[in-house]
């Protein structure tokens, strides 16, 4: 029964390009504490956490340049049904206290999960897991699910049985030896309040060599973190503004990375009230945006305009053949009227954002008066959970990696608290969601995906106004980043891809 | 409000900071009053490219949505003077109603001075902060949560004076004359109380457009209208402003602003104090 | 008999503060366990029900008005929602900075305001005195948080002598705890400077206006006249200025416990001010109720020992 449909060489992805790098301190900041280190402790406020997570801990596969790899694994089987992983593991993976990896602790892991659910990924999929032998472990799930190599696989941190089977309250034990894993590097110290974090190389790392000595985080206020790049305080700082490049194309050592746009401005219609409930309305939005100077006024710099159909157009998954609306505001107002408003009232939620003050203006000349209730994140995430809105503006990450997201937004149930339509209930869009899901072929599920986003696009449950990148500033002495295809994890734009922090063994 | 203004032999010399801080404060009113005359770009006009410096036509150049940087130092004096008078004038006379009531009223002085007491001692900053987060960042709320902390540490003082003047024995006599209270307060306990009303409208109104401009600064600050406090938040936001000069055309002329007009209610402040209680000034220069 | 009607007073408002501190963090729109940031991503359902039952989010309200008077009466706090960790440590942790910070930055702005005051009601006309109050006042006049960007920009980047943010050099063993003060007073030098710099007018101006009219009076020229060494003079005048000043200077302590917000934030520093604004943003409700506890009941407290030592208030001096 265990045909195998594809067998993945286990290779060695080290990052390319010549020449070592200095080993020392690598010196990180982010704007916030992100928490205690363990998978149940961490913040999950912003992806600062789950990256931080990926440093002591390791996952059965990651992403290199090409996509998924396997990790923790060397290899993995999937039954034709796709209800069924095997993963082969890699031998003589030791956890960071010295006591030696084995596919119980994979099984542990799942299991304890669904005890104490983890934030970033939804596990129950998941059916049984089962250790068989020290290095075999299999996974039956529920139903065939075609993410679950890149988002549960790629996500899930494996914990130590010997630390955590008998721990009742994890989010409570935090304790330094408590957040041991088998990552590349090992937690030496954290100071919470303070946001300091320390992390240490972990010398006997099983994938290669940790390129520095020691990692640390410093909590730096976003707007301050080029600066204290330019003065050389820290090694990598976040922009999420294009003018950073043109600002150090000539520097001797400064570089700025660019990660793929997986930062989404969007707005999210409520299909349950009056005038939304009106997809000429949502339409009219839509021609009356001019999202292509808006994605350059507010990248300032050569910006992306958001695709109807949602996924970004670098993705791998876009589908370039979707309804387009171009901006015609002469056209907004016909739609206006024909969704038979004459000059509707409509109330634009958003945290405080110059965005909305471009957009105001935009749909006044399209005939639609949009008054702003500016509110801070949460209250806006609760009213539109609630359904006490006309429209809302949200960014959020996670725009790529495996296009689940797409079910997981606007067809997610119960788990979407924040970013979903209400009142959308496509029925042909819900099912295709859960098919996509369950596809086990590449190229049927890839037609699907594409269908979806085309229903996307015409019945507009959201408009995607433009795409973010995030420009890494950093010492390119000290750091040479990887790109990841949709970014870390699930869709992570961040710099600290651990590969591009180990070196050859 | 510094000392060697007092120290001067002549009336001139005594009240030149006055009259300076209010010529400041008057070009400030005059400028914010005639806002869309002296600047011709409408604030939430884009007129260049984002973050132009200054050059033809553009004085201070643009900010992040390459909207008029003058033009929104102008029209912020707006908001600023704005939410400084709200809250100084609501502030005022919420200090004055409920100091007057918790010493005169027939009942209840006990309540009112333990409500006042509450509102002492609720750290300040903290509730300007979870009113702004629960009513919006928005003028209204500001000045909302700005009169809620700045009230009540004045209606204690009034308190006191109130109760210090009504044992006066022309106040006895009043009421002897069968006065109505109203006309007591009136007559006799409000040219008592009318000098620290004066010093605490100055001090607060200062106080607020400060306060406006830090909330702004923190992100509380209603992005869909011009304030100082704002342009302050979009410049300190902008990751290039200590990289380029753009810090100087962009940041630093509302935060001269906010300071020529706290220096100039302050200024005045000086003299208002002096010219209410001229007794403390010759004292002032008697202790010489 | 006074002194019984202001301790029951006090019990009376600390007992609201108790029940307002529960109050007024649900009535704020949000939830904490809704996922909420711009950049979060979204919460899978058996992740957001667990953060529900292990804290209780799911009760009805007076059950959980009633978990928290209970918690109170052990002296327990609960647990943070967000860093999971004791509401009593996390508090702790942050009012030692806070007090650190912002009390020696009060402690100063007396000593300092004090001085310009005295020199300025004394030497009134020399010269280096007027310049003094003249530049303490014009400093005093600017924003807390621009002074703290300028010392940002002058002292931190275009020269780096101090850091810019933190309390403590991250992970650098210092080798004892003289270092480590150091450090400590280093990282605090450029906050506290922009606090001193709010904080000292006010004390200056207050402690001039005190002894300006003190000094006419007829029993100086009496002391002086009786041939008292011009120290006692002094004496005798400071001791009429010392209400307002210790009225003022318990005011801005009690005030101190809150934290600076503003400056705190600027600098990344980890204090009450900055807690407390993490609280609010993630809806953390046990952490907001003991910031706002601590905060008040310290505030509270001072100004019922103010008004014990009946002081009376100085229209001059109090508040905004």
């Amino acid at each position: 029964m265990l045909a195998a449909i594809f067998l993945v060489a286990a290779t060695c992805v080290l990052p390319a390009g010549a020449g070592p790098l200095p080993s020392g301190v690598l010196r990180l900041a982010w704007w916030t504490d992100v928490g205690f280190p363990t998978p149940f402790a961490v913040s999950s406020l912003g992806p600062g956490g789950l990256v931080r997570l990926s440093l002591i801990y390791d996952t059965l596969t990651w992403k290199d340049r090409s996509g998924a790899i396997p990790w923790l694994a060397e290899s993995w089987r999937v039954s034709p049904d796709g209800r069924r992983y095997t993963f082969a593991l890699r031998p003589g993976i030791r956890w960071h206290d010295g006591r030696p990896f084995s596919a119980r602790d994979v099984q542990f892991s799942f299991e304890y999960y669904r005890e104490h659910p983890f934030v970033w990924a939804d596990t129950s999929v998941v059916q049984s897991v089962r250790a068989e032998g020290s290095r075999t472990v299999t996974f039956t799930l529920t139903e065939p699910f075609a993410p679950f190599i890149e988002d549960i696989a790629g996500v899930v941190p494996i914990i130590p049985e010997h630390i955590w089977k008998d721990v009742r309250e994890p989010r409570k034990a935090q304790s330094v030896e408590t957040a041991a894993g088998t990552g590349p590097y090992l937690l030496a110290d954290y100071r919470p309040g303070a946001g300091d974090y320390r992390f240490r190389a972990n010398p006997g790392y099983f994938r290669g060599r940790p390129l520095y000595d020691e990692i640390h985080y410093a909590v730096i206020p976003t707007e301050r973190q080029v600066l204290a790049a330019q003065n050389g305080q820290i090694d990598a700082a976040m922009a999420d503004t294009y003018d950073v490049v043109p600002a150090f194309s000539a520097h001797p050592h400064l570089r700025v990375w660019q990660s793929e746009p997986l930062s989404t401005a969007r707005l999210i219609f409520n299909l349950a009230r009056p005038p939304f409930d009106r997809r000429e309305a949502r339409q009219a939005v839509a021609y009356g945006i001019n999202r292509t100077q808006l994605a350059t006024l507010m990248t300032r710099g050569p910006g992306i305009p958001g695709s109807p159909g949602v996924v970004s157009p670098v993705d791998r998954w876009y589908a370039p053949r979707v309804r387009r609306y171009p901006y015609d505001p002469v056209q907004a107002r016909n739609l206006v009227a024909t969704a038979g408003y004459s000059s509707p009232q409509i109330e634009l939620l958003s945290s405080p954002s110059p965005v909305v003050i471009v957009m105001q203006d935009m749909l006044r000349r399209a005939g639609m008066e949009i008054s702003v209730r500016t509110v801070d994140a949460r209250t806006r995430a609760a009213l539109v959970s609630e359904g006490k809105f006309q429209m809302a503006l949200t960014f959020h990450i996670g725009a790529g990696g495996d296009p689940d997201y797409l079910r997981r937004w606007f067809a997610g149930g119960e788990a979407n608290l924040f970013g979903q339509s209400p009142g959308f209930n496509h029925t042909e869009f819900l099912r295709l969601a859960t098919e996509q899901a369950r596809s086990v072929d590449a190229a049927a599920r890839r037609a699907i995906v594409v269908r979806m986003q085309e229903i996307l696009a015409e019945e507009l449950p959201t408009l995607a106004l433009y795409y973010r990148r995030f420009y890494w500033v950093h010492d390119s002495r000290k750091l040479r980043p990887v790109d990841t295809p949709g970014g870390i994890m699930n869709g992570i734009p961040l710099v600290e891809n651990k590969l591009a922090l180990i070196g050859p063994r | 409000m510094s000392g060697w203004v007092t120290l001067g032999p002549g009336a001139w010399q005594r009240h030149a900071t006055a009259a300076s801080g209010a010529i400041l404060l008057l070009v400030i009113v005059v400028l914010a009053a005639t806002a869309p005359l002296v600047a011709h770009n409408p604030p939430g006009l884009t007129v260049g490219p984002p973050v132009t410096p200054p050059g033809r036509g553009l004085p201070l150049g643009t900010n992040v949505l390459g909207q008029d940087l003058y033009s929104h130092l102008v029209h912020g004096a707006r908001t600023s003077l704005l939410v400084g008078f709200l809250v100084a004038a609501s502030s005022t006379a919420m200090a004055a109603a409920v100091g007057t009531a918790s010493a005169m009223a027939p009942r209840g002085r006990e309540l009112i001075l333990a409500v006042v007491d509450l509102f002492l001692a609720i750290p300040s900053v903290p509730l300007v902060v979870l009113l702004v987060v629960f009513l919006g960042p928005g003028l209204w709320s500001v000045s909302l949560a700005l009169l809620v902390i700045s009230w009540a540490a004045y209606a204690r003082v009034v308190r006191a004076q109130v109760l210090s003047t009504v044992r006066k024995e022309y106040v006895s006599a009043v009421r002897a004359l069968g006065a109505s209270e109203a006309r007591v307060v009136r007559t006799a306990i409000l040219p008592e109380v009318a000098p620290i009303l004066f010093t605490k409208f100055l001090l607060t109104m200062r106080w607020a457009v400060v306060m406006e401009a830090g909330l702004g600064l923190l992100g509380l600050a209603d992005p869909g209208r011009v304030s100082w406090g704002l342009t302050l938040h979009q410049a300190f936001g902008y990751p290039l402003l200590f990289l380029t000069n753009a810090w100087l055309w962009w940041a630093t002329p509302p935060a001269l602003a906010i300071v020529l007009t706290t220096v100039g209610l302050m200024a005045m402040g000086r003299d208002i104090d002096l010219w209410l209680n001229p007794a403390a000034a010759d004292q002032g220069r008697a202790g010489r | 008999m006074a002194v019984a009607l202001r301790l029951a007073r006090f019990a009376g408002l600390a007992l609201t503060v108790v029940v307002l501190n529960f109050v007024v963090p649900r009535l704020l729109p949000g939830s904490p366990a809704a996922p909420g940031g711009d950049d979060a991503l979204l919460l899978p359902a058996a992740a957001y029900r667990a953060l529900v039952e292990t804290y209780h989010l799911d009760l009805p309200t007076h059950e959980q008005f009633g978990r928290y008077i209970a918690g109170l009466v052990r002296g327990d706090m609960g647990f943070s929602l967000t860093s999971h960790r004791p509401v009593a440590a996390v508090v702790v942790e942050r009012l030692l900075w806070t007090l650190f910070l912002v009390g020696g930055a009060v402690v100063m702005a007396a000593a300092l305001g004090g001085l310009l005051g005295w020199a300025a009601a004394w030497h009134g006309r020399a010269r280096c005195a007027r310049i003094a109050m003249a530049a303490s006042v014009g400093v005093g006049a600017l924003p807390e948080f621009l002074v703290a960007m300028l010392l940002i920009v002058l002292l931190a980047s275009r020269f780096q002598i101090f850091p810019s943010g933190g309390a403590l050099t991250p992970f650098v063993d210092l080798g004892g705890w003289p270092r480590t003060v150091g450090d400590a007073i280093w990282h605090a030098t450029l906050p506290g400077l922009a606090l001193v710099a709010a904080l000292a007018p006010s004390f200056a101006l207050l402690v001039r206006n005190a002894l300006v009219p003190v000094m006419g009076e007829r029993y100086l020229a009496t002391a002086r006249a009786k041939g008292l060494p011009e120290r006692r003079v002094v004496w005798h005048a400071l001791r009429n200025a010392l209400p307002p000043v210790a009225t003022l200077f318990g005011l801005r302590l009690g005030a101190a416990v809150a934290g600076a917000a503003v400056v705190e934030r600027v600098f990344a520093y980890p204090g009450m001010g900055s807690l407390l604004f993490e609280a609010i943003v993630a809806r953390d409700y046990p952490l907001m109720q003991g910031v706002f506890l601590v905060s008040s009941l310290a505030v509270l407290t001072i100004n019922t020992m103010l008004d014990l030592l009946s002081a009376r208030l100085d229209p001059r001096t109090v508040g905004p």
